[in-house]
């Protein structure tokens, strides 16, 4: 239960990060929202490419992903 | 406010905004980012789907030949036949390799498909707020025009509506839309379609189509060869289909025998175990693959049918009973290769490889059951529904051969369509 909650409240951290992160300009009154959605864009293209080397973990919940032994 | 703008440039404080978020929310999930200035020939490495070549079939069929002199394939002839100084569970062993390709290449498709969908989710991207966003970038040394397309904003409409699939009957309108483009010619590279990704039972799932051989040239030099896969489900009713409908390959020494149509079927069940008891969420696997008309001495000319299907706990130690066949012209093997040799139940765990020529009594305890067991129909059911329609005509499990070889209509949406700017 506690351990859930931690979760919970993890996710929730990080995801406010990150809305933050990718917010502030625009709190500085700094920002093109535009320019800064396609740069996020950008980054969100090389994240995927820069992890797609590693093995199947299933981290989005959505995929089946083949356990060890068959597969080589 | 002076100061501040002096400290900060407008694009350099996104990047930095975003790099933050990512590299903790990369933290926090195990992976690893990091953005720094790539020498030549050090750029990312290019996304890795390992996929299924049937050499190693082939490798096994050519050991049925004694000395070189074609041989007629006869009903246990493998412990006769074997590659000089091949010890027999190598031989064996060899067998199965295709088995092991094909859930090699399936994983691989679920990772870029995860990979994909948490890089989407973890971009904070995909809010309520409707979206459209495209920007150019450099992913492994190749530039591509990159779009995103959120809450039914996709231009034109017909790219997200009424969109079809080979997994699925019927169209399915999808909210948002991911797209890659190479960008010296245009041509479209990658696309995905989804609703939810936070809850795809109760959207329309999600649609991934690709062109391995532009994502990945190692893998095949085919930019026509259009892999799809399809999501449906929640856990643990996950359902996955990957398809492709034209070569891996079309020229150098692997052209002759590649495969140039397939389709994988995953499925989470509940297993029955030889023995007695239940393995609940384990995976059920389907697989028919056609390769290119040839010939294979003593076994016929044209197109080879492979048919594969294997229960498997996902739980420690992933105890897998399989069995396959393969027959030319003919997806209906009937577990058999060449319509002769049986190599029966094979087995195999988390270490790999274990035995085969298994007879449904002869599979071990523990083994998911060749036979029906505790609701599961078995693993011998399970390939029986090869060739067939599955659970319905032009659903996520139709397997049957007429269906396998009209795959070659797979196709982005719209076709050839273009990125716009």
């Amino acid at each position: 239960m506690k351990k859930t909650l931690l979760h919970k409240l993890s996710i929730g951290l990080l995801s406010a990060v990150l809305l933050l992160g990718a917010g502030n300009c625009a709190w500085l009154g700094l920002g093109e929202d535009e320019d800064d959605d396609n740069d996020l864009l950008s980054l969100l293209a090389l994240f995927w490419v820069a992890n797609s080397s590693s093995g199947c973990q299933n981290q989005s919940g959505l995929v089946i992903c083949i356990p060890p032994g068959v597969r080589q | 406010m002076k100061s501040i703008s002096l400290l900060f440039t407008r694009r350099r404080t996104a990047l930095t905004s975003a790099v933050l978020g990512l590299v903790l929310i990369a933290a926090y999930f195990g992976l690893s980012i990091r953005l720094e200035t790539l020498a030549p020939g050090a750029e990312p490495q290019a996304i890795s789907v390992p996929v299924p070549e049937l050499q190693p079939v082939f490798d096994v069929l050519a050991a049925y030949q004694n000395g070189g002199t074609p041989v007629v394939f006869a009903a246990n002839d493998r412990k006769q036949f074997v590659i000089a100084g091949a010890r027999e569970l190598e031989a064996a062993e060899s067998s199965w390799g295709f088995v092991r390709q094909s859930a090699t290449w399936a994983n691989g498709n679920s990772q870029l498909a995860d990979n994909l969908i948490v890089s989407l989710k973890n971009s904070g991207l995909l809010t309520n707020s409707t979206t459209q966003l495209s920007t150019t970038t450099v992913l492994s040394g190749v530039t591509y025009k990159v779009k995103l397309e959120t809450n039914n904003t996709c231009n034109p409409t017909t790219s997200c509506q009424n969109i079809t699939s080979s997994a699925y009957s019927g169209t399915k309108t999808f909210s948002h839309r991911f797209k890659l483009w190479r960008a010296n010619d245009n041509k479209d590279v990658l696309e995905m379609l989804f609703d939810d990704i936070d809850s795809p039972a109760t959207g329309d799932g999600v649609l991934l189509n690709y062109r391995l051989g532009i994502i990945n040239s190692s893998l095949a030099n085919n930019e026509n060869l259009i892999v799809e896969s399809y999501i449906s489900g929640a856990s643990p009713n996950r359902r996955q289909t990957y398809s492709w409908g034209a070569a891996f390959w079309t020229s150098g020494s692997q052209a002759a025998t590649s495969s140039d149509r397939g389709r994988v079927v995953l499925e989470e069940m509940t297993v029955g175990l030889k023995g007695g008891g239940t393995s609940s969420g384990a995976l059920c696997v389907r697989i028919a693959v056609r390769t290119v008309s040839q010939t294979i001495t003593g076994c016929g000319t044209g197109p080879f049918y492979y048919a594969l299907a294997y229960g498997q706990k996902t739980v420690s130690n992933f105890e897998t009973t399989a069995l396959s066949g393969f027959k030319v012209n003919d997806l209906a093997t009937g577990g058999l290769v060449c319509g002769v040799l049986n190599l029966g139940f094979g087995t195999f765990n988390g270490g790999g490889f274990l035995a085969d020529g298994l007879t449904s009594s002869t599979v071990p305890n523990g083994f998911p059951d060749p036979s029906v067991n505790g609701g599961y129909p078995g693993v011998q059911a399970l390939f029986n529904k090869i060739n067939t329609s599955g659970s319905g005509a032009n659903g996520f499990d139709d397997l049957q051969q007429s269906k396998i070889d009209g795959l070659n209509t797979i196709a982005f949406h719209p076709v050839a369509e273009a990125p716009g700017f």
